[in-house]
């Protein structure tokens, strides 16, 4: 007669198991998020500096031709666009013009970063959430969602008046020389250095 | 009263509780083993996390290396400058002077053309070192970020993982035993009743021509004593 037999205590395996799907579970998830944040990639990115560019980089030149027009007015108008100085007054016009499309060119950079930012910091939410969930399907689900939050295109607001200090001191600057006063300081009209001026 | 019978019963009865002490001692070590077991192969999974995170750890603590450091921070100038150049729009022409401009107007134009571009690639290039530095720690924030999660992950399921270290010892423990065979019990019982036999005057080994155990259990009376009733005893008459 032998001792009756006592089932085997398995609790530890299926805890076990039910360790190992969860963790199988957990990269599971993280492939889903990682598929689904597959167009965010160096190109998206450089598409939203190309945009922020071709947003305001017309705008800029819009502003510049303008000036620029104005500014040939007024250099004419005074009699000094076929001088020296109408030239280095445009010149300048020029300069400013291209550092502020080099500006708008790192803000665009800068509007790139952002998205990058914001797109990992959601990326890592939802890997947070994947690891508290373990739940492959949910995690995917929610990855869909905020990528589809992600691709709203972003809102740009319009380009401030750039070159508005120049255009109006530029006819005044050239007179007030023209005049004897310091103005531009182009050094096209040999003024006598000093602050007296003899007025005729 | 018989002290050979009784000698023998206690015999009996001793080796039925030394080879219960034996089982239960057997029984203790195959439970410690499967206790040991279990904490051994947690361990090694232990040690297969432990490696992984140092891995990690690891490569985040190279990319932190000078030349690195140096040669990412480099990339990041290359490629903001020339994206910062880009933006650069062609030098054409600005002043819309006649045919009749005196040279020095000319020269001028040209001078100021070239300065213009001058200045914007120089703005370029400032405002390209300069944000490079950023983007480069941003992209070492990324990796960082990384590591961190995996490290995390890997904190997880250690953790985890030696969480159910309790309860796979316990398991391993309770599955290990085993219920002791009445061998011991049986043999103990047998020395006590042998033992109380010779304690009333039984004697075992009479009759038997000193062929020992041969009929074992039978009193010359031909009556054998049960110990669980005592009526069952014949007195022997010698």
């Amino acid at each position: 007669m032998g001792a009756p037999s006592i089932p085997k205590d398995n609790s530890a395996q299926i805890a076990r198991r039910r360790e190992d799907e969860r963790k199988a579970n957990v990269a599971s998830g993280r492939s889903a998020i990682d598929q689904q944040f597959l167009p965010f990639n160096d190109s998206y990115f450089g598409n939203i500096e190309t945009s922020y560019n071709d947003f305001y980089q017309p705008q800029l030149e819009d502003q510049y031709n303008d000036t620029r027009r104005k500014a040939i007015l007024n250099l004419a108008d005074s009699g000094q666009l076929n001088a020296s100085s109408g030239a280095r007054s445009l010149g300048d016009l020029a300069e400013n013009y291209q550092k502020n499309r080099v500006l708008i060119g790192d803000r665009g950079i800068s509007a790139g970063n952002k998205a990058r930012a914001d797109v990992e910091r959601n990326k890592s939410d939802l890997y947070a959430q994947n690891r508290s969930a373990a739940d492959p399907s949910a995690a995917s689900s929610s990855a869909l969602a905020r990528a589809g939050t992600l691709q709203a295109p972003p809102t740009y607001d319009p380009l401030g008046n750039v070159f508005a200090d120049f255009i109006s001191n530029i006819g005044t600057g050239i007179s007030a020389e023209r005049a004897g006063y310091k103005g531009l300081n182009t050094g096209l009209f040999n003024n006598q250095s000093g602050s007296a001026k003899v007025i005729s | 009263m018989c002290d050979a019978t009784m000698i023998a019963g206690m015999a009996m009865s001793g080796l039925g509780q030394a080879y219960n002490s034996k089982q239960m001692a057997k029984n203790q070590k195959r439970m410690v083993g499967a206790r040991n077991d279990a904490a051994t192969a947690e361990f090694g999974r232990q040690d297969k996390y432990q490696n992984e995170a140092q891995g990690y750890f690891a490569d985040s603590v190279d990319s932190f290396d000078k030349s690195t450091q140096d040669a990412g921070l480099e990339e990041q100038k290359q490629i903001r400058t020339e994206k910062l150049e880009n933006s650069l729009a062609a030098p054409n022409e600005y002043a819309p002077t006649p045919s009749s401009s005196p040279s020095i107007v000319n020269t001028e134009i040209a001078r100021k053309i070239n300065d213009a571009m001058k200045s914007g690639k120089k703005t370029a290039q400032g405002l390209g070192n300069m944000g490079a530095w950023g983007d480069h720690q941003y992209n070492n924030q990324v990796a960082l970020g990384n590591t961190d999660r995996f490290l995390g992950d890997v904190t997880t399921n250690a953790n985890r993982s030696l969480g159910l270290l309790p309860l796979e010892q316990q398991v391993a423990s309770s599955n290990a035993s085993k219920s002791p065979n009445m061998i011991g019990d049986l043999l103990s019982m047998a020395g006590q009743g042998t033992a109380m036999y010779g304690m009333t005057g039984g004697d075992m080994f009479s009759g038997f021509g000193g062929s020992g155990l041969k009929g074992l259990g039978k009193s010359s009376g031909g009556v054998m004593y049960n110990p669980m009733k005592p009526s069952s005893y014949t007195k022997i008459v010698t």
